[in-house]
């Protein structure tokens, strides 16, 4: 098992106490704000407010670190593109059949740094919140919909059993590919048809394991007398905290920044 | 000819909130021709500790923790050619058949060897006669099988390569007595007939006692006994201290030893008790 992107991380910070609605409405709004703020003091300053929430979190800077190592290949590629095809007026080389400006050079930047501080401040999410809060916590927030015949609860259903099957396959995966390479099975060939036939013995096996459980699981809720969404209570019953207070009042500065900044108060 | 494993520890994890060691200072030797078992609680290290006598997990590079198969040095490079020595049986062994017959499933490591047609054949009707598969269920697909049947044919893949160590991680588990009774006859006749060393992880203390040479126990992740039944059954306090027990029939031998002293207590397995039975019958031992 690898630690990915956004795995549950225990703890007790203001993060993890408060609502899952809460912390879903603090990365949405952080997603349209960093996509709004176009300026490096913006950015300076949004930066401040994601480490302070890192911080907040206690969530270790390392394992942030790490997941922004998975997209290094999508920031070098946005970086790339960008200082090729960004056309200026200030040329500071010519490379090939490529113009490079100093407005691409900085554009590309801005992208950056916007990529970095997007991914950080949305990793929160699922850093500090388990997947039964997460569905919860939108199953709460569709609610509105199903006045419009939107089955919330279904949806947030499936969605939780989907990530709640996730380490179990990703376990049984890694269980099929030792048992098969005990078996012989090689899964390094460097032909490509080779190598795709190799996974054969992966895949057949994980599905036939997936229909099982699927089957199990259906079967075992319905001897519970699971009948969906209507009139089920609940276990945990979500409250607006002081812990959501607090976020909710860190967000709402941030906004007010955002709100200042593009009034052009700020000229830069 | 062994398996030997020296300064083994293994982190699961490692350097994030959900490290875990699993193994601390291994050292032990697997003999060709042992019969080992081992018993441990659930997590107490042992599926781990088998994964490296394969080299399906290599001891860290940074480690003094080597792993040697027939005085063989296991590395990244050698270790697809040292496996096929040791077959391995995982648990729940059947959820890895994927072929559509049982003949090319326990086929499938016989492949990568490149043998005749005729060798082949012979290979799978062996394998398949040793498990108890009988020659009109080659044909059938695998997923017509019972859940026995099926655990005896992935048994069958593993045995087809024809392994001198065969690493067993609990094969009788969810099975009938008769079901577990076989696995452990024709595990027992691989040893005998072929000097197959095999290796079986079981949580029924009376199926070790009866048929392993040596038991190794581990307990939180580090070996803590290693020796004949008789010797290890015979720490009954220990074991129950670690959360384990002895056979049934220790047990109630041992009870009998308090009530009256002159019964021995050394009973592993039914035979001896008939045995200590009949010594106490014909002696005439009884006060």
């Amino acid at each position: 098992m690898k630690v990915s992107f956004g795995q549950y991380v225990p703890g007790n910070s203001i993060f993890h106490r408060a609502d899952p609605r809460t912390k879903i409405l603090w990365t949405v709004t952080m997603m349209v704000l960093l996509l709004l703020v176009d300026s490096f003091v913006g950015y300076a300053v949004a930066a401040v407010f994601v480490v302070a929430a890192i911080i907040i979190s206690r969530i270790n800077i390392k394992l942030i670190l790490k997941s922004l190592r998975t997209i290094t290949f999508l920031i070098i590629f946005t970086m790339i593109l960008n200082l090729l095809f960004y056309n200026g007026q200030t040329l500071l080389f010519k490379f090939w059949i490529f113009d490079v400006y100093l407005e691409g050079v900085l554009f590309s930047l801005k992208m950056i740094i916007r990529i970095i501080l997007l991914i950080s401040a949305t990793s929160l999410l699922t850093f500090t919140t388990t997947s039964v809060m997460l569905t919860d916590g939108l199953e709460k927030l569709m609610k509105p919909l199903t006045y419009i015949g939107f089955p919330a609860h279904d949806i947030s259903m499936m969605m939780s059993i989907a990530l709640r099957f996730i380490p179990t396959f990703s376990e049984e995966t890694d269980r099929i590919i030792k048992a098969q390479s005990a078996r012989g099975a090689d899964f390094d060939s460097p032909k490509f048809i080779e190598k795709v036939k190799s996974f054969i013995p992966i895949l057949i096996p994980l599905f036939i394991g997936a229909f099982r459980r699927a089957e199990e699981l259906a079967t075992a809720m319905e001897a519970k007398c699971y009948r969906g969404g209507n009139s089920r209570t609940r276990f945990r019953v979500l409250k607006f905290s002081s812990a959501d207070l607090f976020i909710l009042i860190f967000t709402l500065l941030f906004l007010a920044f955002v709100i200042f900044e593009k009034s052009g108060w700020l000229a830069i | 000819m062994s398996i030997k494993l020296e300064n083994i520890n293994c982190t699961y994890m490692p350097k994030t909130p959900f490290e875990k060691a699993a193994l601390y200072d291994i050292n032990i030797e697997i003999e060709k021709g042992e019969f080992v078992g081992i018993i441990g609680h659930t997590g107490s290290g042992k599926s781990t500790l088998l994964q490296h006598f394969n080299g399906l997990i290599m001891p860290d590079k940074k480690s003094t923790g080597k792993v040697y198969i027939d005085g063989e040095l296991l590395t990244k490079k050698n270790v697809r050619d040292l496996r096929k020595k040791v077959g391995y049986v995982f648990q729940y062994p059947e959820y890895q058949l994927f072929e559509e017959t049982v003949y090319k499933d326990i086929a499938f490591g016989l492949k990568k060897l490149k043998l005749s047609e005729q060798e082949e054949y012979e290979a799978i009707h062996n394998a398949a006669e040793i498990v108890g598969i009988s020659d009109d269920l080659l044909e059938r697909s695998v997923y017509d099988l019972s859940g026995g049947q099926k655990r005896r044919v992935a048994i069958a893949g593993v045995i087809v390569m024809n392994p001198d160590y065969l690493i067993l991680d609990e094969p009788a588990a969810g099975l009938d007595p008769a079901g577990k009774d076989e696995i452990l006859t024709f595990a027992k006749r691989l040893r005998d007939e072929r000097g197959t060393a095999v290796v079986l992880v079981s949580h029924s203390m009376e199926d070790i006692a009866q048929i392993s040479d040596r038991v190794i126990v581990m307990n939180e992740g580090r070996i803590v006994m290693d020796g004949k039944p008789s010797y290890v059954f015979a720490q009954k306090k220990e074991l129950n201290d670690i959360g384990l027990s002895v056979p049934e029939i220790t047990s109630l031998f041992c009870r009998l030893n308090e009530q009256y002293p002159w019964i021995s207590k050394e009973v592993y397995t039914v035979q001896d008790a008939v045995n200590v039975m009949k010594k106490l019958l014909s002696g005439g031992a009884v006060k």
